[in-house]
């Protein structure tokens, strides 16, 4: 009941902030570019792609799953945790009735629900770019073909799970420092350390870097790894909720 | 048994760093019903005090007890009954005040009304849709204040509250806090570092400085501590003798003047004449001014 009074809280916060134009307006450049994309081409679709769902993936889904999600995780964690910060509110949190574990679940839930909406909408708004492609172009006859949804909710749900392992470090790094520009700037690096273990280190292990998680996703050559980082991703996640926790505790007089 | 304390702390201390210790021994007392002024000049220890009275800070040594319960066994449900405004006014500046209020009013389990009532309280019922961060500095403080009494409480706890207040907002709000200290029964701390500034409407005091308390009583016991603490400036031809034929006024140099300890205008007379019998000049015979302010100076002073 507590966590839930908590969680209301934390979402009211976020009325009328940059987390949220954030959330909707990221979730609109993949299938705006994609849309672009698919009205622009002079080669028939059907012969870019093997099947005629596939350009719901490539180019889709995939670059928001391996691309877009992790620096959206990245920026959403910072500003989610600046709204107490650039407030000055830490103290007037501590000091009503919660207990510093709900606040620190109920922001790390909200975090975490502003991540699935963000998806959630990059899966939807592709849907409609493509029925809207489908119309213009109704040759290519999609709504006849047979869609995947077990796929595609299989694919939502590990990118799901692997991204937590992401936001909770982010989520630990942004409580931590005062200055937004230290978790922002740590994240980025990591990420762009994780696309060069992807693109360019591809011999090295990759199982116990998170950061590369999301794009070993994409990439069916890594497909036989998907059960350890799962695994991993749980793992991680746990021991970074823990330490971000105590870390959030025991320096709550500083904030 | 219940205590006639709504708070009441034993021997805390607190230190920032290893050897810098900010808090020693402090003891305050809040009787229930009081306005217990808590004075002191910056960085004399208030905050720390009452980040450590909401449980902001880790209690390193001593006891709190507030509402008969001690703050570290039930913080959450003590918390319930508080309200608290720590140092700056503290809220979201991209909600209104509607739901700045909104934001906390299911934590402290109040019914939607009780955003109204507060907001009528503090004035501030008709600002509409304008983001809190566009009021001035008096509605912010009221805000502040509004948030601190939505949970109805029974402890009101001020930091520093007329800070940045022009001279009508300070009598604004001491209106507002004898209000609700008279009409609807609410204890109050009320922190400051200017005691003109609370002296008008504070029933009890608590002077800290140094991380030390000086006094803690009620106004009249403050003034008559006043009365046995008065002086008497002096400036003679030769201080140094003066001081020795009135050892029994127990001098007290301070810069290139002394003063003394006295109780009456007869002593001003009996201290003259022994100056005289001296033949020694009086250049300067002159009561202290008799105010709180003065007072507080004098007592923070001579520690300093």
């Amino acid at each position: 009941m507590s966590l839930a009074i908590t969680f209301r809280s934390e979402l009211l916060k976020t009325k009328r902030t940059s987390a949220i134009y954030l959330t909707v307006l990221g979730a609109l450049i993949v299938p705006a570019i994609k849309l672009d994309e698919l009205l622009t081409v002079t080669e028939p679709l059907a012969k870019m792609y093997t099947y005629p769902w596939e350009f719901y993936y490539k180019n889709g889904l995939h670059i928001v799953m391996g691309l877009l999600l992790p620096f959206y995780m990245i920026l959403m964690t910072t500003l989610l945790t600046q709204i107490e910060y650039r407030n000055n509110t830490w103290k007037q949190v501590f000091s009503s009735p919660q207990s510093e574990f709900m606040v620190f679940l109920g922001k790390f839930l909200s975090l975490q629900l502003l991540i699935v909406s963000f998806l959630l909408l990059n899966a939807v708004l592709l849907f409609v770019v493509i029925l809207l492609v489908n119309v213009i172009d109704p040759q290519l006859g999609l709504m006849s073909q047979s869609f995947d949804w077990q796929h595609l909710i299989k694919t939502l749900g590990k990118t799901l799970l692997l991204s937590t392992t992401v936001s909770s470090i982010q989520f630990w790094m942004s409580l931590r420092f005062r200055n937004f520009i230290l978790p922002l700037a740590i994240g980025i690096t990591l990420w762009f350390v994780g696309l060069m273990f992807i693109f360019e280190y591809k011999t090295l292990s990759k199982e116990w870097f998170p950061y590369s998680y999301l794009m070993m996703l994409v990439f069916p050559d890594y497909a036989h790894l998907h059960g350890t980082l799962l695994l991993n991703a749980l793992l991680f996640t746990g021991v970074f909720l823990l330490i971000g926790f105590f870390d959030f505790k025991r320096r709550k007089g500083k904030v | 048994m219940m205590s006639n304390y709504v708070l009441q702390t034993k021997d805390l201390c607190y230190n920032y760093a290893k050897d810098v210790q900010t808090l020693f021994d402090i003891n305050l007392q809040v009787p229930k019903g009081s306005i217990y002024g808590f004075i002191g000049p910056n960085g004399s220890g208030k905050t720390t005090t009452l980040s450590l009275l909401l449980g902001l800070m880790r209690m390193q040594k001593g006891s709190i007890r507030i509402f008969d319960k001690e703050l570290k066994d039930d913080r959450i449900n003590i918390l319930k009954k508080i309200g608290a405004l720590i140092e700056n006014p503290s809220f979201y500046g991209h909600l209104t005040a509607r739901e700045n209020l909104e934001v906390y009013r299911n934590v402290y389990g109040v019914d939607k009304d009780r955003i109204e009532e507060v907001l009528q309280l503090v004035d501030l019922s008709d600002t509409g849709n304008k983001k809190a961060r566009h009021f001035s500095l008096g509605m912010k403080q009221r805000l502040a204040i509004a948030l601190a009494l939505l949970p109805n409480p029974q402890l009101l706890i001020l930091d520093e509250p007329t800070n940045g207040l022009d001279p009508n907002g300070i009598i604004e709000l001491r209106e507002l806090i004898k209000k609700l200290n008279q009409e609807l029964h609410i204890t109050i701390i009320i922190s400051s570092h200017i005691l003109a500034e609370v002296e008008k409407m504070v029933t009890h005091l608590g002077i800290i400085f140094k991380g030390k308390m000086l006094f803690q009583g009620t106004l009249h016991e403050l003034h008559s501590f006043q009365h046995n603490q008065a002086r008497l400036n002096l400036n003679t031809s030769d201080n140094a003798k003066a001081a020795k034929v009135l050892q029994a006024f127990s001098p007290e140099y301070t810069h290139e003047s002394f003063s003394l300890a006295y109780s009456g205008m007869k002593q001003i007379a009996e201290i003259n004449r022994t100056l005289m019998h001296n033949d020694i000049d009086v250049y300067l015979l002159q009561p202290k001014a008799n105010n709180l302010e003065e007072l507080f100076i004098d007592m923070t002073t001579r520690l300093s």
